[in-house]
């Protein structure tokens, strides 16, 4: 339904609509907002009532265990030893289940703060992915595609809303990752992500190179870029359709505002103390982790669209035991700490937390039943707020944890519920390229309406 | 009440050859039949005997605790508990000395004669069982204990596999016209051409793709006039001298760096990797020189394996196998058996995607899931590169557990050493003297030099106790001096006696040659049967090479790569060339050609140019050149709405792509204008200069980084270092890619940081002020100043429009106060002025810094006339036209 053609007038009158405007406003896609503006950044109206704002997606790389965190299986620890389907023995969970809340939803000793929320978490036993293998996995997690180039669902959701804040990027990265699993592909250049400070969860605020000028001044600069705009303006009426003309001038708008706005989002430290506390920003362990989940609550504050906030390494072949309790320790405390501080600030309802890695692990030991193979048939990840019901699990493997069997759910469904809460039907999101409507769940896609406030 | 050890110096001497024989005779039986008997049979009965009452109970009650597959323990990387593991060892390295068994780290560890090397660690065992070890290990340390071997099922439809489209032969011929295939294409799909592109247009396109660089304004203007004249013999003579020029390697030598994931570190932990730069030139020189693509891949794998005429081509082919050495590792791996596996994965990696976008390793842990690959397929190759020595070098220690030798070359580097170095090195041969000197005095001994393991000998460790307590020092003060006499010692070992570095090579050699076991799900304590030496299966075709019991594989691996028959390796290639040219790829998933990957939007074309670069010699020149005298090369790159609505994606080039610049390309363009651009190759890299060191891997910038001063620097992008996570910003924030593996295509993004790179970075205030000052100098009038900045970055003349608009900017641009006070940047023309470099390796021989170069006035503070044309040429530095090709 959505088209990215433009035509010559089209172009031709976006130079008068001003900077803010750029000749995005060509494309026919953003009028079936209703987009009252010309920025294909600005909001825009949704398919549906929207129960989320934004989204802050916590992506634990490398894939943690389900049956060791959210995925109670008592059979497991029975039989652990037995010989199992594949290769090697059953691994029961060295850890003790407990029940928490007034919902009594079952989380392991590994996660003793999470689970003081229990009853705002909407854990999800039945995820099942295409792909074993981290590197696809991810990519698939990110864009629904395991082989081709495709859009992450921070761009969709992007292109599908718009920003709430014009001076900061819609779509943040913190703690790194590859770059094909936060662009934006075929949909245009302004909806990818924009990863900050690096891969490392390195204490300190991250570094944003290049934020500050040291010749001259903001009304220099800003007559400075007003003259290259109006370059760039020439080249696009001549070239007529150019995406590679649009996006610069719009990241050079973006540039320009974060100038201001990227010093004072990264500027955490001005936090209260009990805050950064709060967040394990005074312990070694945590403080990575913990400054890039206060930043994330600073970003939705201030109207990031999409914030991931990446944690690894999950992938426990070996040594589960001593790994577990240290990635575990890690995130637990600051995770809590934001569920609580958006709580507080009456954010938690707008904003969809998503917890999860890429898949998650055998119940076959390996390495000498200290560790866990690869396991895409069956795991969980969890959300939070933002339109979900909290204190309720939803789908089930099986007596071991191998399989998802019931309430199953595929990436596909998960990116067709994030984008049912933040109000978009994932059908009605389409964008046009190469003679095809394109999709963030490709032909599939369903939404438990059993989750759903 | 401890008894002497058993072995008095007297004895042992007496002892060693004897039991050594022995003991060495009966590795060779043991492996020998490894395969076909049991071990157990082969040991005499009465050693059986011994093993089982004395040894296997006291390597259970005190090792298996921290080193066994049962309790899921190899501290070290080591396991105890089959005859393979022990022999193989852990971080250490093997636990037994074939030469003489009494040096064996295990008779170390377990006797406490070395202070580093104690176990069990705090609780010595009885002396009397260690005495029964001691003596198991100068019988040639017996043991039934075989490792248990699976038998994994693997095996692939093959006759299906075949079926696929890239598994057979290209058909087609040579003598086709590339632009009738196109054309075919075209109208089989309804869209019409466009026309051809105009002369400037077509120039900056072609100087760019063939040299990464535009034209200069007198260059424009001979082909301006030249093409009024007669438009084909222009471009033709244009195209012969950009070919014939040293920046034609430079630009497709570095597309080549993207495929064989050219870096100057190891990544993760990060050690530096200072004689990389050798490939990176060779990679050059061989395209320069237009070296047949099927001799480049051959020279990659197996240089080493072929006849070299004299010193000159000895060192060539040394250099060229650094393809297998420079990719990422993971260094501070404790477990020696899975560094490997993971270095011959890589390698595997990258020369199946790299050379025939076929993802082999996939196939590592199963059968791959969607090509017609078997795990035993991975196997066998996997045993070609096993029989292969890999060196990369580093130095050992400060967690830098995996390092390795070096390939010293024929001829040595000369006139790199300085004052500066030969002192150091002095220094560091001084210390090492005063270091072992320490070590020996410490442990209680004197001059007496034992096997060298730090100083070596031994002393009695009561009496050792005794001296540390005097020198009021503890047990880890011993270890952390062993660590630095290793490291000086390691340093020591690249240098020459002048100070100069060795001249060495990362690449490889013939190692010990065998086949491998398929490791069950690629678990290397599960190993399963053994695979010989070969080739995937399904890409088998008649005359496909055998691998000789004697020798690794490389050479035929390499041969049956760029065999006439193999359908993939041409078609590949021309891919690549074909995306490179013209922004399109022919078949979009360029490193995977398999059932995963996408089909050829055009199989004829792809083929045709397949078989014609194979007939061709495996001419990269001529394929480039046939390519961009084509008509659709040179096509404009004008909108058209009925085409655009039919094939937005261009994949039936009914135009020339609009392009964005690559990042090499943006920042030599910036350099190119501004007067800076220093073109002479610089002697090696910064990283060489930085010498071995470990680069921080949170790229916050660590010394190492920061002593580079890279807005400094004045060379050709390529030559700016490549270190894995701690890329420059000028090349990582446009889409340089990190090199984990092969890259066929990057993925070009438009995002923020790169806008604030080009409005506040060092760098380009750099060049936007020098652009100025060539202006200024070399044109009077502001108009003319104008007008020539547009010639100069848009290589093509400005409008009247473009003019006065600039006129207009310079009279109403007011530059203000900045908000960030900060010295303001010059060009710095001497390179970096710091003290010596880490490695002792002296200043700036890295760099193509020429201080006459540089304008005298960079060092001045701007008035405001040159401050307002400054902020005019980074406004088109900035703006888009400058980031482009049309």
């Amino acid at each position: 339904m959505f088209r990215n053609d433009i035509t010559r007038r089209d172009a031709v009158r976006t130079l008068s609509t001003g900077l803010g405007g750029i000749a995005a406003a060509a494309l026919g896609a953003e009028k079936a907002f209703g987009a009252s503006s010309s920025n294909p950044l600005a909001s825009k109206k949704t398919h549906l009532a929207p129960r989320a704002k934004s989204v802050i997606y916590l992506s634990m790389r490398g894939a943690p265990s389900h049956v060791d965190t959210f995925d109670y299986k008592p059979q497991l620890s029975k039989d652990t030893g037995k010989s199992s389907k594949y290769a090697g023995n059953l691994l029961g969970s060295p850890w003790e289940f407990n029940q928490h809340g007034e919902s009594g939803l079952w989380i392991s000793d590994l996660f003793p703060n999470v689970a003081k929320h229990a009853d705002d978490l909407c854990i999800l036993n039945g995820m099942h992915q295409d792909s074993s293998n981290h590197r696809p996995a991810v990519t698939a997690t990110h864009t629904g595609s395991v082989n081709f180039i495709r859009p992450s669902m921070g761009s969709w959701a992007l292109y599908g809303l718009g920003t709430e804040n014009t001076n900061l990027p819609g779509y943040i990265v913190l703690g790194g990752g590859q770059k094909g699993d936060y662009g934006s592909a075929f949909l245009p250049a302004y909806y990818q992500g924009t990863m900050i400070g690096g891969k490392s969860n390195a204490p300190g605020p991250p570094r944003v190179p290049n934020i500050a000028n040291t010749i001259m001044d903001a009304k220099a600069q800003r007559s400075q870029l007003d003259f290259v705009q109006m370059l760039n303006r020439n080249m696009l009426e001549r070239d007529v359709h150019s995406p590679i003309a649009e996006g610069m001038m719009q990241s050079a708008e973006l540039a320009y505002s974060m100038q201001t706005s990227m010093p004072e989002l990264l500027d955490y430290e001005s936090e209260s103390a009990a805050t950064l506390d709060a967040y394990g920003l005074n312990n070694s362990g945590t403080s990575g982790f913990g400054k890039n989940c206060l930043l994330a609550r600073r970003m939705v504050e201030r109207g990031v669209r999409f914030v991931e906030v990446a944690h690894g390494n999950w992938d426990h072949h070996d040594k589960l035991q001593e790994s577990m309790t240290q990635t575990c320790g890690e995130t637990d405390g600051p995770i809590a700490a934001l569920l609580a501080d958006l709580k507080q600030r009456d954010l938690l309802k707008d904003t969809l937390i998503l917890w999860g890695g890429e898949f998650g692990r055998t119940p076959n030991g390996s390495a000498n039943n200290d560790g866990r193979g690869h396991n895409a048939k069956g795991y969980t990840t969890w959300m939070a707020g933002g339109g979900v019901k909290g204190g309720m699990t939803y789908g089930a493997t099986d007596d071991h944890g191998y399989e998802a069997i019931e309430g199953r759910m595929h990436l596909h469904d998960w990116h067709a519920t994030i984008l049912h809460l933040l109000g978009l039907n994932h059908e009605k999101l389409t964008y046009r390229y190469a003679g095809r409507d394109f999709r963030l769940t490709d032909v599939h896609g369903y939404v438990p309406e059993e989750i759903l406030l | 009440m401890i008894a002497k050890p058993m072995l008095s110096p007297m004895n042992r001497s007496s002892l060693a050859p004897l039991s050594n024989a022995v003991r060495r005779g009966m590795l060779f039986v043991g492996l020998l039949l490894l395969s076909k008997a049991s071990i157990a049979e082969e040991i005499p009965p009465e050693h059986l005997d011994y093993f089982e009452t004395h040894v296997r109970p006291a390597l259970v009650k005190y090792c298996y605790e921290c080193h066994s597959v049962a309790e899921g323990e190899s501290k070290g990387g080591l396991y105890l508990d089959t005859r393979e593991a022990m022999r193989e060892g852990g971080s250490t390295g093997p636990l037994f000395d074939d030469e003489n068994w009494e040096y064996s780290l295990f008779v170390d560890a377990v006797t406490w004669n070395d202070p580093d090397f104690e176990m069990p660690p705090k609780n010595k065992m009885p002396q009397d069982v260690i005495d029964k070890l001691v003596r198991w290990v100068e019988m040639g340390a017996p043991d039934p204990r075989e490792r248990k071997i699976h038998v994994v099922e693997t095996g692939v439809d093959i006759e299906a596999g075949k079926d696929h489209w890239a598994y057979q032969s290209p058909v087609g011929s040579a003598q086709q016209n590339i632009d009738d295939l196109v054309s075919a294409k075209r109208e089989a799909d309804g869209t019409e051409p466009v026309g051809e592109a105009d002369a400037l247009s077509l120039l900056r396109r072609l100087t760019f793709d063939l040299t990464g660089l535009p034209p200069t304004p007198p260059e424009i203007k001979a082909f301006h006039a030249a093409e009024k004249k007669d438009r084909e013999v222009a471009i033709r003579e244009k195209v012969e001298q950009l070919l014939d020029s040293p920046q034609y390697g430079e630009r497709w030598g570095r597309h080549w760096l993207d495929v064989v994931r050219f870096g100057e570190s190891a990544g993760t932990h990060n050690m530096s990797y200072p004689y990389a730069w050798r490939f990176r030139n060779y990679v050059i020189d061989s395209f320069n020189e237009d070296k047949p693509f099927d001799r480049l891949i051959t020279e990659h794998l197996a240089g080493d394996l072929l006849p070299a005429r004299s010193d000159e081509e000895k060192q060539e082919l040394l250099i060229a196998t650094g393809f297998l050495a420079i990719g990422p590792k993971i260094q501070n791996g404790k477990n020696r058996q899975v560094f490997a596996m993971n270095l011959i994965d890589e390698q595997i990696d990258t020369t199946t995607r790299g050379f025939m976008a076929t993802t082999v390793s996939c196939a590592r842990c199963h059968d791959h899931k969607f090509d017609p690959i078997s795990t035993a397929d991975y196997y066998a190759m996997a045993g070609i590169f096993k029989s292969t020595e890999t060196l990369w070098g580093t130095i050992a220690g400060n967690q830098n557990h995996r390092a390795s030798d070096l390939l010293e070359l024929p001829i040595p580097d000369t006139g790199l050493s300085t004052e500066d170095q030969r002192e150091e090195y002095e220094e560091k041969k001084a210390l090492l003297a005063e270091l072992i000197e320490r070590n020996n005095y410490l442990r209680g001994r004197s001059g007496g030099k034992g096997k060298g393991k730090g100083g070596g000998g031994r002393a009695d460790p009561e009496e050792r106790a005794a001296m540390l307590e005097k020198e009021g020092m503890e047990q880890r003060d011993l270890i952390r001096l062993k660590q630095q006499i290793l490291r000086t010692e390691s340093a020591l070992k690249f240098l020459n006696p002048d100070g100069s570095a060795k001249t060495f090579a990362m690449g490889v050699r013939e190692g010990d040659v065998a086949n491998t076991n398929i490791l069950v799900t690629g678990d290397v304590t599960k190993p399963a049967q053994e695979v010989e030496r070969g080739l995937p299966e399904v890409l088998q075709f008649k005359g496909t090479p055998e691998v000789p019991s004697s020798e690794s594989g490389r050479l035929q691996l390499a041969e049956w790569i760029t065999s006439k028959e193999n359908p993939l390796t041409a078609r590949v290639m021309v891919n690549r060339i074909w995306m490179h040219l013209t922004g399109t790829p022919i078949v979009e998933t360029m490193d995977n050609f398999g059932t995963t990957g996408l089909p050829p939007s055009n199989q004829e074309l792809l083929d045709h140019l397949a078989i014609r670069f194979m007939a061709g010699g495996w001419s990269i020149k001529n394929l480039v050149r046939e390519i961009v005298l084509t008509d659709t090369y040179q096509l404009a790159s004008t909108f058209h709405s009925e085409n655009y609505a039919k094939d937005p994606a261009n994949t039936t080039h009914w135009r020339a792509n609009v392009r964005q610049l690559d990042a090499e390309s943006l920042r030599d363009q910036m350099l190119l204008v501004s007067g800076l651009l220093d073109r002479t190759r610089p002697e090696t890299s910064m990283v060489h200069e930085a010498g071995d060191v470990r680069i921080s891997d949170d790229g916050r910038g660590t010394d190492v980084v920061a002593n580079m001063n890279l807005s400094s620097f004045r060379g050709r992008s390529l030559y700016l270092p490549v270190m894995r996570d701690a890329l420059p910003d000028s090349m990582g924030l446009f889409d340089f890619p990190d090199p984990q593996g092969t890259i066929g295509k990057r993925q070009p993004t438009n995002v923020a940081p790169q806008s604030l790179h080009l409005m506040n970075s060092e760098l380009v205030q750099i060049q936007s002020r020098a652009m100025a000052e060539v202006l200024s100098r070399n044109f009077s009038s502001v108009r003319d100043q104008v007008s020539n900045a547009f010639l100069l970055a848009y290589s093509r003349p400005a409008t009247n429009d473009e003019v006065s608009s600039g006129l207009q900017f310079l009279q109403s641009f007011d530059p203000g106060e900045p908000s960030v006070t900060e010295p303001q940047p010059t060009a710095a023309p001497e390179g970096r002025s710091k003290g010596k470099g880490k490695g002792g390796k002296g200043k700036g021989k890295g760099r193509a810094a020429t201080p006459d170069a540089a304008p005298a006035s960079q060092k001045e503070p701007m008035t405001t006339e040159e401050t307002k044309l400054a902020a005019f040429c980074q406004a088109l530095m900035m703006s888009a036209e400058f980031r482009t090709i049309h």
